[in-house]
């Protein structure tokens, strides 16, 4: 039974592991290039096990350019976008979900369809506006308009269906009132969601390139994405070695929040039911 | 007045679809009534309106004599057990029952007397750490029935309540719930879709069907004289034979039998050319030979306590007999007698119940 | 459940101020600034009226940009949404082992940005030294100059959509799956159904809201995606060659600093969205079968 299994499957087993090999193959050359010296580079392009391995790469960017600076503008965004646009989506969620009122169905198909405008459709209006607000080249002009999320809020109100409409009724008959609801019943029953989704709102601005790049100017004031673009003209195509450590250092909070909350991330995608 | 429910010609719409219609009904202070009915019989409806969750379309609905149609559900005083019993899969049996009264910020000795109490009353002390999901369906029922409990509301609203226990646990749970009743007295309206637990928790019961109150009384007279044919048909299983039967004078012709009436059930049919016969099935006497009503039998069922046999009468239509002595040769039964006492007549039309 | 509106618009006032100011006025705001020609920085506008349109719809650019669109959505199709469905369908009824390993792996690099992978794709597409000239070189072939070159360019650059999309795409669609009840393949599979008559009779229909879906984001995003690459790695170059409706609009807006005409491909990139969104939701999702 068992071999007969194998050999029905061991097609698609292949097919699956080509497409692994892609999708791994450019981490595993990313990481193991930023531990080769020029030479290794060049020389051994190949060989995942740049032997001996050399951090000079690292050292020599930390010495050379403000990373650490880099890394916290990158953070402090996405930390203040991640908590914005929870509870700017777990609110509007609450509002559809609790609440009935006229054009519920418009408004909130308005506000799902911000998800879809092309970001540079929006760009120079937003641009011109924080340009009068004096928010140029500051985060607070990165991060304003990434306070509420389309997507999230459908997510958000998604999960919130799923709630037994009887627990809000027997809350409402012990006279909890709308933000008791909210913090004491709902909020804890969908934790789960709530934090899923809080992930993948932080790594999706800690990955955002667009908008930053066009509101932040100065040297110091760049996030990890856009820092990467030095490396490319700056160093002409030659320093790949540098280039690679500084696009692990960006990818390594994205890659350890998922492999640390792996299930929880693709569960959620799994379960949100995400359907046009 | 006090602590009483009353629905005045209330209407309950959705849309164009008309799903409680001109719903007159007043619940006493005290009393157990019972909402019963097949599903879709604006039953849960009708619960739904008393605790505020459903506006009402039309009419007046009172609590306590003062009309309530726009008070808000937190404000009603109401104490309410769902079907799903709707705890908190997030909070601790102890945390699920004082979480009204922690809303309502009652002071603390306050609340842990009252909870301990219905622990108690409950059965439940040392389970109060424990979270929901780590008890039985029985145990949930009554964490369910303590949270409703501990407000001491004085309306207390049931939803189906034992729909999700098994037959053994259900029958101790309708007793548990009367003693309940008994020992706080608040106005209970109960919704249930059961004739056996109607029967057994009820001091009244209103039957429902499509969207309006069949008959409202106390299980005995629902049972012994239903005010319809629906209402017949609806209560005892199996249910009440009800059969065409024509009138000649004083006479009564069931399938090809005559029977003669007493003067009362006469003077109840006088002028009418055809009505329903209906009576109960274990008020059928089986009888080998020359019964009131003739019938060939068809089938039999034992239950081990019981015989059921079901006969086809000359003019086609099936009659259930139901009896309890194991020593009765129900196989070779001719037809049936009975006692006059037990018969109700219904409308040949209508199907109302001739008795008034 | 409550019908209070004054309190459901305080809970909606957050998410919503964001939106009207920074998506919904903009949009508004595209339209004014398209009737003038400005360069963002002089203090005079001048108003031009439509010419801004005129010209735009005269121009040869504007073919070119739109063939560029439409290579990106064929390639973004083949690698984000064909590929994915295919894999989706591997992964949730014709293998049995490995399924989290497999669904973990593959997502990977979903979590990565852009600009983390562009650079990482420039230096694997490095014509001289970089991984794929080498294992190209073993076969005697030359590597072309993968960014450089009008179409190869495209191809390159959804490439790395490619990647970095595939895993994500690929969840989605293996939600819909999964969902697809096993007794229904079990019942066609005792019929002696091929896999391929079980992916046809069953799976498409019964998968195709999702399916729409990935679609439609294989699309609407895939071209947003793109900018990230085509603006580290291109600029839109060579000669506008990897420019397409999305990116044009920065490209006048901040390289060449024409307000009139970005504002201009600003509203007509929205009206296209917007087609696009509407005959979505009118012919495609009346056609699915199956609705949850």
């Amino acid at each position: 039974m068992k071999t007969e299994r194998w050999k029905d499957e061991w097609v698609w087993h292949v097919l699956l592991l080509i497409a692994i090999f892609v999708m791994l193959w450019p981490i595993v050359f990313m990481i193991s290039t930023s531990f080769k010296d020029l030479d290794q580079v060049f020389e051994s392009t190949l060989n995942p096990l740049p032997f001996p391995p050399t951090f000079s790469n690292y050292t020599n960017v930390l010495r050379e350019f403000p990373l650490f600076t880099y890394i916290w503008n990158t953070f402090f965004i996405a930390a203040c976008v991640t908590i914005s646009k929870v509870i700017t989506s777990v609110m509007a969620a609450f509002s559809f979900v609790y609440y009935d009122f006229k054009y519920k169905e418009t408004i909130f198909n308005a506000m799902l369809l911000t998800f879809f405008i092309p970001v540079t459709v929006l760009i120079m209006p937003n641009y011109l506006f924080m340009s009068k607000l004096g928010l140029l080249d500051t985060p607070y002009g990165v991060m304003l308009p990434a306070f509420a999320d389309g997507m999230g809020i459908y997510l958000m109100r998604q999960t919130m269906r799923g709630i037994p409409k009887a627990l809000l009724e027997t809350s409402v008959l012990d006279g909890a009132k709308p933000h008791h609801i909210l913090t004491k019943v709902v909020i804890p029953l969908i934790k789960p969601a709530i934090f899923a989704n809080a992930i993948l709102f932080f790594i999706n601005s800690w990955n955002e390139y667009f908008w930053p790049l066009l509101i932040l100017q100065s040297n110091e004031n760049l996030t990890l994405p856009l820092a990467l673009q030095l490396f490319i003209s700056a160093e002409g195509g030659s320093e790949w070695g540098v280039a690679m450590a500084v696009a692990t250092l960006t990818s390594l909070p994205p890659l350890v929040l998922y492999i640390f909350c792996q299930k929880f991330i693709i569960n959620t995608f799994m379960n949100s039911g995400v359907k046009g | 007045m006090e602590n009483s429910i009353v629905f005045s010609h209330v209407d309950k719409a959705y849309g164009s679809n008309l799903v409680v219609e001109d719903l007159n009904l007043e619940i006493k202070k005290g009393e157990r009534l019972i909402l019963l009915g097949p599903s879709g019989c604006g039953k849960t409806t009708t619960l739904r309106m008393i605790a505020g969750f459903e506006e009402i379309t039309r009419g007046e609905l009172y609590m306590d004599g003062k009309v309530v149609n726009d008070l808000a559900p937190g404000e009603r005083n109401i104490a309410m057990v769902f079907q799903s019993y709707a705890l908190f899969p997030h909070l601790s049996v102890w945390d699920n029952i004082t979480f009204g009264l922690q809303i309502q910020k009652l002071p603390q000795e306050e609340i842990i007397k009252r909870t301990n109490q219905a622990l108690e009353i409950l059965h439940l002390q040392g389970y109060e750490n424990k979270k929901t999901y780590e008890l039985s369906g029985g145990q949930k029922q009554r964490v369910a029935l303590c949270r409703a409990l501990v407000k001491q509301s004085p309306y207390f609203l049931l939803d189906e309540p034992l729909s999700n226990l098994d037959a053994k646990l259900r029958q101790k749970a309708r007793t548990e719930l009367v003693k309940i009743h008994e020992l706080f007295k608040p106005t209970m309206i109960y919704v249930t879709h059961d004739q056996i637990e109607a029967m057994t928790v009820a001091t009244r019961i209103a039957v429902m069907n499509g969207g309006k109150i069949q008959q409202i009384d106390t299980p005995h007279n629902i049972y012994n004289h239903p005010a319809n044919t629906f209402v017949a048909n609806f209560i005892g299983s199996p249910a009440m034979n009800i059969v065409k039967a024509k009138v000649v004078g004083n006479k009564l012709i069931i399938g090809d039998s005559c029977v003669e009436m007493p003067v009362d059930k006469a003077a109840m049919v006088a002028g009418r050319g055809e009505v329903q016969f209906g009576l109960r099935p274990e008020s059928s006497i089986p009888k080998k030979e020359n019964p009131m009503v003739k019938g060939s039998v068809e089938f039999l069922e034992n239950t081990g306590n019981l015989q059921t046999v079901s006969l086809t009468l000359p003019s086609g239509e099936l009659y259930y007999i139901q009896d309890s002595n194991q020593d009765t040769d129900m196989e070779n039964i001719a037809g049936f007698d009975f006692d006059w006492k037990k018969v109700c007549l219904f409308d040949a039309e209508t199907g109302m119940n001739l008795e008034e | 459940m409550s019908k209070n509106f004054k309190e459901a618009i305080l809970y909606l006032l957050p998410a919503a101020i964001i939106f009207l100011v920074f998506y919904y006025w903009p949009l508004f705001q595209n339209i004014y600034l398209s009737f003038f020609s400005w360069n963002m920085v002089s203090p005079n506008m001048k108003f031009v009226g439509l010419e801004n349109f005129t010209e735009l719809f005269a121009s040869a650019e504007l073919i070119k940009i739109i063939i560029n669109t439409v290579l990106f959505v064929l390639f973004l199709l083949i690698f984000n949404f064909v590929l994915p469905y295919i894999y989706s369908f591997i992964l949730g009824h014709l293998v049995k082992k490995g399924n989290t390993f497999y669904r973990a792996s593959l997502f990977l690099p979903a979590t990565l940005s852009l600009a983390v992978a562009s650079i990482l794709f420039l230096w694997i597409y490095n014509p001289l030294a970089g991984p794929v000239s080498i294992v190209l070189g073993w076969f005697g072939i030359s590597s072309p100059a993968w960014f450089k070159e009008n179409y190869l360019v495209i191809f390159a650059i959804t490439t790395i959509i490619g990647w970095k999309t595939f895993g994500y795409n690929l969840i989605v669609m293996l939600a819909a799956m999964v969902s697809v009840p096993k007794e229904m393949i079990e019942a066609a599979k005792l019929e002696n159904a091929s896999n391929w008559v079980i992916f046809k009779k069953i799976i498409l229909p019964m998968t195709s809201p999702t399916a729409i879906y990935v679609f439609t984001i294989t699309i609407v995003f895939g071209l947003q995606y793109v900018l990230t690459p085509v603006n580290m790695l291109t600029q839109g170059g060579p000669d506008q060659g990897s420019t397409n409706l999305v990116y044009i609009i920065y490209q006048y807006a901040f390289t060449f600093f024409k307000t009139g005409t970005a504002a201009a491909y600003a509203f007509i990139t929205m009206v296209v969205y917007l087609l696009f969104l509407y005959l979505k939701h009118e012919f495609l999702d009346k056609k699915v079968y199956y609705e949850n």
